[in-house]
Order: structure tokens, then C-alpha cells, then sequence
């Protein structure tokens, strides 16, 4: 549905030229929701606009259903308001001067999605309730709160029933409890409508929670695409894994490999590990390892012979509610792990590590 | 669907019509200007062959060294001098003291702008006059001497003082700027450091300000030398203190005292002497500004800057206010409606008091031409407040809303005739008009209404792409994208998204730009054939033809008529609106708005 191919943007600014998107390829099928997802400043809005036409990228393709939007070869430029996207801008863009109603019949009244007027209520009063503001129509939009100004935001972005949503931020501005229960009324909306969503964010739980896939981008770049379970359980290097999430990221060495039913293991700078290898390494080859805070099983005494158990102690442990977050030094390095509310963890003390060996994760 | 082809990161279709525009504009300015030049160059007009240096060896004549510039720098230096005594103390007291009715004195010194500079010379000239002046009279009878040589009329130093009291607004709110800008953090941080309160103000205040008011006075300075009516009320015209602005008038149009035949040439010259230094001036500026903008040290908003409390010493600073007020405003006006009201110019007495009649207003409206120039001005403040407001918002569309090359460039052109005298572009366009009515005979040009339409719609456009800049600058950039989005194209987003968005400043606009066309006289004069006077015109003519007082009565009617517009207007449009002025007058005018 949707297509980037080698998309390049550099600005020139005072400063010199700053490179904000180079080399992002992504396609994007009919009915998915395909987030874009990385630290602020990583080039995802720009990516976003490029998509839109706000932005003329210097370079690359993108290609909207069967057309193509922008192409360097040949010069190719559809105008932003013949691409036929919905768009729901960071900053809501909700036009101060009209009221709910007259913001979102503005497609249908102006331009090229104009309705005959007969049909303009109806429709309008069809996407104001499919995100639940009906009796809010007459409200002058400054007097709107945000969470209402965001579905008004959407409403508008609907209802002209684009094939295409692209979404940034839209969940940026609204406290944390209505954006957690928004993620899940949005993403069902969206899968109901059936439409091909980009959604830009910064937050790993809203992107877990909402995408069908994720693309994650740092610096300008696009570091690894793939369904959330894959990004959060096999990231494909440190800043994938950095960004999702905890991870203790260690760097290692193979010691032995998978050989006749025996385990292969590596040595690291918290001690000798046993891990699932694929057959491919080498013994003494570098490579990273990672682990996540929440496989990492802590016990006040050694229990029994164990694999990969190691000695260390308690540097800090927070109460966050549902459980404890610690981090341990073992070996002089961090390690971060999490606890169970019951079990009483306190800073100073000496435990033993365990870290199950299906829980680690080599980088490639 | 069709996709247009054009390379990437040129320029769409959406900013093809502002683009349009705006050079349309810009083109005008520029030939205008090398027109100026090419003036120079030829022996009379353009249409006879031949080229000549002799209008700029003609530059050394005697009388144009010994008396025409000393004179034209004693007039800006000296009205610099005026204007500066009394807008730098105005500055500091409305602004960093905490001076009761503070707001109400700003919007009082924002509007004295409308007010006609030619008739507060009048009043200045029934003021201070050896023969029929007041306040002579006054002093005469309480001191005991039969008259008191002392006058406006007839020397610099009198153009000087008149024309300071007039520019003191302008002086004031350049300084009131960077002023309220400067972040009293960089003050305190200096004192802290143990700088005295005078090494701060001379290491850390100054040169964060210097560059506004710098470019801010050579403006001035640069306003006060090419006013003409002025000068000419107060001795140009009767050859007694010519200065550059008067030469220039008196080329073109002959008929003064000295100059009985055309020198266009020579008027090109002059016209080139008053302009060179300011571009110049106008682009050192620029830079300089750029720079400062770079280094931040000037902060934008959130924050109230010190303010000193002046005590049991308040009402001096009130007092000096409300003398400048009195000067610049109060005292013209009152002899002037004092004067429409008496046959004969006298003291005021219990004598003069049953004289008090109507009879110069009953004569005043065939005296000043009638129907006719009435609907002439009506035509010209509309057709020219419109024309400013849809250029400046086209033109600062490319500016704020565009990515397009040439933006820069834009914004530094269209400030060009800020910086070039209002008589040079007059005088252009009244060469260009005469050269139209002999190779152009269908496109009426000379004398007639459009070309002062032409030329006031040049002069106002710097100030109107400021009020424009700072109005769009402020509108989010995603509230346009959202419209490109929902299928709109750029005109129908103006109409329907921007503008009502910035209603306030486009009314505000268009009000200030109709009251200050017609209040002008320089560029209208110069224009003006017997078929386009308007009413500023027809008063200046009035008092130069001894009319004393029906023009005065004219005076009176005419800021009369500013007043109630103005503030019928600005009740009709509303808070928002009403609420610019003073604020947006005073918005300086060289400083950039992004
Ligand atoms: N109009 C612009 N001019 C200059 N630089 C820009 C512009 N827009 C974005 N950038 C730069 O490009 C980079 C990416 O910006 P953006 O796409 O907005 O990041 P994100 O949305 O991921 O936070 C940033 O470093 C930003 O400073
Ligand atoms: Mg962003």
C-alpha cells in the first residue's frame, strides 16, 4: 500500500547541512499499522512529511497504492493535497477560528474530497461518532480539551475516508492514564476502519501495544523492522535493543560451540555464560550479548547446583507498584533486573544472580 | 490523478501566485530605482538622445555646497538632536519606571503619527513667529519688548525643531524595543559581577542595542532630510533655507522662486545623494542585526523587565511627558482650531473671544476643491490600503510560508524603499509618468490618482510586510499543512484558514495604512495635475496661498475626521485590533520579525 524506497532528506540550515532521514525503505501493506519509532529528533516526522509531500525528500521513492507520489528519477511530485492521506498533526492542528463541526467538514466543504452539501451532516456527524464526540458539534475548538481536541483531530483526518492515516504523535500531548486507554481505542478503530496506518512515536509501550510492525530509527536511519514481539525478543543490534525496553547489553566472546549435544558458552565481563548459539560462530569470535531485566531471576542464597548463577550485590532497588526494579554489580558491572513485589530485596545485600540461558540473546 | 513534474525541491504549484506577486512588486521598486540613476545620465528627458556627465559635475556648484547641504544636515542632524531629547528619557520612563498611566501616554505618543505633519508645522508656525506667532506675542507683552525675534519660519534650526517634535514617535519606539528586550538576567548577571550601574549601561546594555537604534536614527535622519512639505512651509519655498528635499521638488516642478526651468537631471542627483547613504546605511544594518540575532543575546518574550520606581519624583517624569504632548500635539492643534475660528489671527482676548464665527468652515468646502478631492482622497486611502495589505501579505507568505530561494532576498528588497527617501520615488515615478504620456498616450499615468496610489503603495510596503510577517509567523505551520492534507489548495487556505486567523492584524493594517496616506503630502504633492488633488494637497495649498484660515479650518476638519475613523474603526473591529495599536505602531520598523 505504501512504499519508501531509499528515502533521503538533508536540511541546510545556518549551522551547515543536517542529515534527518538517510536511506529509510520500508513497505507498508494494505490494512497494517506500521509505526515508526524512535528517540526525538531521529527523522521520523520528516519521514512522515515526506509521505504527506510537506517535505520534497533529495532522493528516493515512495509510492502510495499503485501510484507514485514522489521519484527523483523523472522528477516526479504529486501535490500534497492530490495524495489522498489523512494526517493527524502532532500539535492537533485544530483551526481555532471554527467549531468542531466546521473543522471536520472542512475536507468535505473545500478541495477535491468536496461532498454534495446533503451529504456533508451526515458524514460528519458518522466521524464524530465513531470517535465518540457527537454531542460536541457546535463547540467552538478552543474550548475543547486535549484528549477531545485529538479525536476531533482524527474525526477530521476520517472523514473523507482516506485509504492511507498518517499519525504523529497523536497521543504526545494527553495525560498517561487517557493515553493508555487511547492506544487501545485507537488501534481498534483502526483495524475496524481496515486502514493503513504510519504512526509516529516516541514511546516503546505505545508502539508495542498499537503496531501490527515496527521500524525503528535512530539517528536518521532505520535500525531494524518487525513485528513487536521480534524487536523486543530478537533485536538486531545494541541500539534496537537499547531503545526497547532494559537490556543489559555485555560484550563477549565465544568460548565453546554447540557441538554433540553439549551447550556452546561465552565468557563475559560478569563471567563465563552458557547460551544457545547458532551454529555459525566461531570459537573466540566477539560478539554482544543481551538479556532482559525481566528474565533475570535473583535469590537471597544459592539453591541447588544452577546454571549461569553468578554472586552479586544489591546496588539500588526501587519500588515502582507492580514490582521491585534493582540493579545488582556483579563483577563491578551493572546489571538490571526485575523482582516480585514479595520478595524483599534490600541495597547492600549480596544474592545470586541467575540468568536462565534461553533468555539470552546474541547480536549479530 | 496527475502528477505534476517538476524537480524535486524546486518550487510547487502551491507558491507559484504568492511568488508571482510579490515580484510584481519588487519589480516595480527596482526599475523605479535604476531609473533614478539612469536620470542622471541623460541631458533632459530620457526621450532626446544623448548622455552627459554634467549633472554630477554640476554637483559642486557653490550654492549647492555652501548653503543647500548645510543647510539639509543642520535639518537632520538638528531634528536627530529634538527628537532624541525628548523620545530617550520618554523611552526609559515608560518603560523601565513604573510612571502612573504608562500605557495610556504609549498609545498617545503611537498615534501622534496620524496626525498631518504639515499642519502641526502650521501650528508651530502661529506658535513661533516675530509677526503673528503666540507665543511671541505672549512673551512680548509680559517681558515688556515690542516683539520677540524669535521664529520657526526661516531658518534650519526652526525645520530642525518642528520635524524632531514630529519624528520623536519614531525615536521613541526604536529605542522602547530593544529596551523592554533586553534580558535583565544579562543586566543583573553584570552586577553580580560588580559592575557599576554606568559601566553596565556602557558594557552590557549598550551594545546589545546599539545596532537597532543605530539603524533606527540614520532612518530618521533619512525621513527628516526628504520630508518636503515641511521645510517648504517653514522657508524652503521662499528660497530663504533651501535644502536637498526642496531642489529636488523644484527641478521637476518649477515655479518656486529659484529654479524657473526643469533640471531633471540634476533632481536625479540629488535624488541619488539622498538615497546612497541610506542603502547602504539600511544594508550595514541588516548584517549587523543578523548577527546579534545569532549570538541571542536579545531574548523574545516571558519575562517583565526591571523596573525602577521613581517615587515622590514621578510627577517630574509625568510632567515631561505630557510637556512633550503638549508641544508636538497639544498646543499646534489648540492655535490651530483657535485660529479657524477667528476672521484675522489674534491674541486670544476678551475682545478676540465675540469675534469667535464659523466663517472660514463656511468657505471650506469649495475652498479646498469641492467634490471632487473629496472623493479623490476617499479613492486613494482605499485603493492603497488594500493594495498594501494584499502585497505585504503575498510577499510575507513567500517570506514566513515558503521555502523558496529567493525569500531572503525578498525580505531585504522590499525594505528597500524604507531606506530610499519617499521624494526619490515620487520623483521616479513623475519622470516615468511624463516619459508614459508621450510613448504610451493610452496608459494614464501622469496626473492622475493612480500614480500617488503607486507611490504611496511603495512607501507603505515595509511596514506593512513587518505587521504581515509578525502576523503569519505566528500562525503554527501545521494549521496550513492540515488543509494542503485535507485537499485544499493555497488560495482557498488563505481565504478560508489564514486569514480570518490574523483578522486583527490585517484590519489593523489596512486602518494605519489608509490614516497615513492620507495624512501624506510629499509624494502627492509632487504627483498631484489638476485633476488628482486630495485633501492634504488641497490644505497645503490653502496656507502657501495665504489662506491662513480656512486652512486652518481645513486642518482642524481633517484630524478631526482621522480621529473619529480611527476610533470608530477600531471599536467596530474590537479588542484584538484595537488592542495592536501602540503596540504594533511602535513595532520598530527596521527590525526583523522571525
Ligand atoms: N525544517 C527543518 N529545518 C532544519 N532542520 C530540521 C527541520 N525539520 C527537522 N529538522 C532536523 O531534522 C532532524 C529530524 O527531525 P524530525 O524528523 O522532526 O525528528 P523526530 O520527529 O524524530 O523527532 C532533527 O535533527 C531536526 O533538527
Ligand atoms: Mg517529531
Amino acid at each position: 500500500m505504501i512504499r519508501v524506497k531509499n528515502l533521503r532528506k538533508t536540511f541546510l540550515t545556518k549551522q551547515g547541512s543536517q542529515a534527518a532521514v538517510h536511506g529509510a525503505e520500508f513497505d507498508v501493506a494494505e490494512g497494517e499499522i506500521f509505526m515508526l519509532l524512535g528517540p526525538s529528533g531521529c527523522g521520523k516526522t520528516t519521514t512522515l512529511r515526506c509521505i504527506a509531500g510537506l517535505e520534497t525528500p533529495d532522493e528516493g521513492e515512495i509510492w502510495i497504492g499503485e501510484q507514485l507520489v514522489f521519484g527523483d528519477r523523472g522528477g516526479t511530485l504529486l501535490p500534497v493535497y492530490k495524495r489522498g492521506v489523512g494526517m493527524v498533526f502532532q500539535s492537533y492542528a485544530i483551526w481555532p477560528h471554527l467549531t468542531v463541526f466546521d473543522n471536520v467538514a472542512y475536507p468535505l466543504v473545500h478541495g477535491i474530497y468536496k461532498a454534495p452539501k446533503r451529504e456533508v451532516k451526515g458524514r460528519v456527524q458518522k466521524a464524530l461518532s465513531l470517535v465518540g464526540l457527537e454531542r460536541f458539534e457546535d463547540r467552538p475548538a478552543p474550548l475543547l480539551s486535549g484528549g477531545q481536541q485529538q479525536r476531533v483531530a482524527l474525526a477530521r483526518a476520517l472523514v473523507y475516508e482516506p485509504k492511507v492515516l498518517l499519525l504523529d504523535e497523536p497521543l504526545s500531548n494527553l495525560d498517561a492514564k487517557l493515553r493508555a486507554e487511547m492506544r487501545i481505542e485507537l488501534r481498534a478503530l483502526m483495524k475496524r476502519l481496515n486502514i493503513t496506518a504510519i504512526y509516529v512515536t516516541h514511546d516503546q509501550e505505545e508502539a508495542l501495544v498499537l503496531s501490527d510492525r515496527i521500524a525503528v530509527m535512530h539517528a536518521g536511519e532505520i535500525k531494524q523492522i518487525g513485528t513487536p514481539r521480534d524487536i523486543y525478543v530478537k533485536p538486531q543490534n545494541d541500539v534496537v535493543a537499547g531503545f526497547i525496553g532494559t537490556a543489559n547489553l555485555f560484550s563477549a566472546s565465544i568460548t565453546a560451540v554447540p557441538r554433540n549435544g553439549e551447550e556452546g558458552s561465552v565468557s563475559t565481563p560478569i563471567g563465563a555464560l552458557a547460551c544457545p548459539l547458532p551454529p555459525s560462530v566461531a570459537v573466540g569470535q566477539p560478539v554482544t550479548i543481551m538479556f532482559r531485566p525481566e528474565d533475570v531471576v535473583v535469590r537471597a542464597s544459592q539453591a541447588g547446583p544452577s546454571q549461569n548463577s553468578l554472586c552479586g550485590v544489591v546496588e539500588q532497588a526501587v519500588f515502582v507498584g507492580s514490582r521491585l526494579q534493582c540493579v545488582l554489580s556483579v563483577q563491578g558491572h551493572k546489571v538490571h533486573c526485575e523482582v516480585p513485589k514479595s520478595q524483599l530485596v534490600e541495597t547492600g545485600q549480596s544474592v545470586v544472580v541467575e540468568i536462565p540461558r534461553h533468555a539470552i540473546h546474541l547480536l549479530p | 490523478m496527475s502528477a505534476s513534474t517538476r524537480r524535486p525541491g524546486g518550487i510547487t504549484t502551491a507558491n507559484a501566485l504568492p511568488l508571482a506577486f510579490s515580484w510584481l512588486i519588487l519589480a516595480v521598486v527596482i526599475v523605479l530605482l535604476a531609473f533614478v540613476l539612469y536620470m542622471t545620465f541623460v541631458p533632459s528627458l530620457p526621450t532626446e538622445p544623448g548622455f552627459t556627465l554634467k549633472h554630477w559635475s554640476n554637483v559642486a556648484s557653490s550654492r549647492l555646497l555652501t548653503r543647500v547641504i548645510p543647510n539639509t544636515a543642520i535639518v537632520g542632524f538638528g531634528a536627530i538632536f529634538v527628537g532624541a531629547f525628548f523620545a530617550l528619557p520618554m523611552a526609559w520612563l515608560l518603560n523601565r519606571t513604573t510612571l502612573p498611566l504608562r500605557a495610556t501616554f504609549t498609545t498617545m505618543i503611537g498615534i501622534t503619527p496620524v496626525i498631518p505633519g504639515f499642519i502641526l508645522a502650521m501650528g508651530w508656525i502661529m506658535l513661533l513667529d516675530e509677526r503673528i506667532g503666540l507665543l511671541n506675542n505672549v512673551a512680548a507683552s509680559l517681558l515688556g519688548f515690542s516683539s520677540i525675534p524669535l521664529s520657526v519660519k526661516d531658518s534650519p534650526w526652526g525645520i530642525a525643531w518642528v520635524l524632531g517634535l514630529i519624528l520623536a514617535p519614531a525615536i521613541f519606539f526604536l529605542v522602547a524595543g530593544p529596551l523592554c528586550r533586553i534580558d535583565p538576567s544579562l543586566e543583573e548577571a553584570a552586577s553580580v559581577v560588580g559592575m557599576r550601574h554606568l559601566t553596565t549601561l556602557r558594557r552590557v546594555t549598550l551594545p546589545l542595542v546599539w545596532p537597532g537604534i543605530l539603524g533606527g536614527l540614520i532612518y530618521v535622519f533619512m525621513t527628516a532630510v526628504s520630508i518636503f512639505e515641511i521645510p517648504a512651509l517653514l522657508g524652503a519655498a521662499s528660497g530663504k533655507v533651501p535644502v536637498l528635499a526642496s531642489e529636488i521638488f523644484y527641478s521637476v516642478r518649477p515655479g518656486g522662486p529659484l529654479t524657473a526651468t526643469f533640471a531633471y537631471g540634476a533632481a536625479g542627483v540629488y535624488g541619488t545623494l539622498l538615497a546612497a547613504p541610506s542603502l547602504v546605511a539600511l544594508y550595514v544594518y541588516l548584517r549587523v542585526l543578523e548577527r546579534t540575532e545569532r549570538y541571542q543575546v536579545i531574548t523574545g518574550k516571558g519575562y517583565r523587565p526591571r523596573e525602577t520606581d521613581l517615587g515622590g519624583w514621578s510627577w517630574i517624569g509625568v510632567g515631561f511627558v505630557v510637556l512633550y504632548l503638549a508641544l508636538a500635539v497639544g498646543l499646534p492643534l489648540l492655535v490651530l482650531l483657535w485660529a479657524s475660528l477667528m476672521p484675522v489671527l489674534q491674541m486670544p482676548s476678551r475682545e478676540a473671544l465675540s469675534k469667535l464665527s464659523f466663517t472660514n468652515y463656511d468657505g471650506l468646502f469649495e475652498g479646498l476643491g469641492g467634490f471632487g478631492v473629496i472623493s479623490n482622497t476617499v479613492v486613494l486611502v482605499l485603493s492603497v490600503s488594500l493594495f498594501v495589505s494584499f502585497f505585504s501579505f503575498m510577499v510575507s507568505w513567500v517570506v514566513v510560508r515558503t521555502q523558496a530561494q529567493s525569500r531572503k532576498l525578498m525580505d531585504m528588497l522590499v525594505m528597500v524603499p524604507h531606506a530610499i527617501p519617499s521624494l526619490a520615488f515620487a520623483f521616479a515615478l513623475a519622470m516615468l509618468g511624463i516619459l508614459a504620456s508621450r510613448w504610451l498616450p493610452w496608459l494614464p499615468l501622469s496626473g492622475t490618482l493612480g500614480i500617488i496610489a503607486v507611490a504611496h503603495v511603495i512607501n507603505r510596503m515595509p511596514y506593512g510586510t513587518r505587521v504581515m510577517n509578525s502576523a503569519l509567523a505566528q500562525v503554527h505551520r501545521e494549521l496550513e499543512e492540515c488543509a494542503q492534507v485535507c485537499g485544499t489548495k493555497t488560495p482557498t487556505i488563505m481565504r478560508t484558514i489564514i486569514l480570518p486567523l490574523i483578522k486583527p492584524s490585517v484590519i489593523y493594517l489596512v486602518v494605519w495604512t489608509a490614516m497615513l496616506s492620507f495624512q501624506e503630502v510629499t509624494m502627492a504633492l509632487f504627483l498631484s495635475g489638476p485633476h488628482n488633488n486630495v485633501l492634504s494637497v488641497s490644505i497645503w495649498v490653502l496656507w502657501e496661498g495665504g489662506n491662513l484660515g480656512t486652512a486652518a479650518a481645513g486642518a482642524v476638519a481633517m484630524v478631526a475626521t482621522t480621529g473619529l475613523l480611527m476610533f470608530g474603526i477600531l471599536r467596530l473591529a474590537g479588542g484584538p485590533t484595537a488592542g495592536l495599536v501602540g503596540r504594533e505602531v511602535g513595532a520598530a520598523p527596521l527590525t526583523k520579525s522571525q
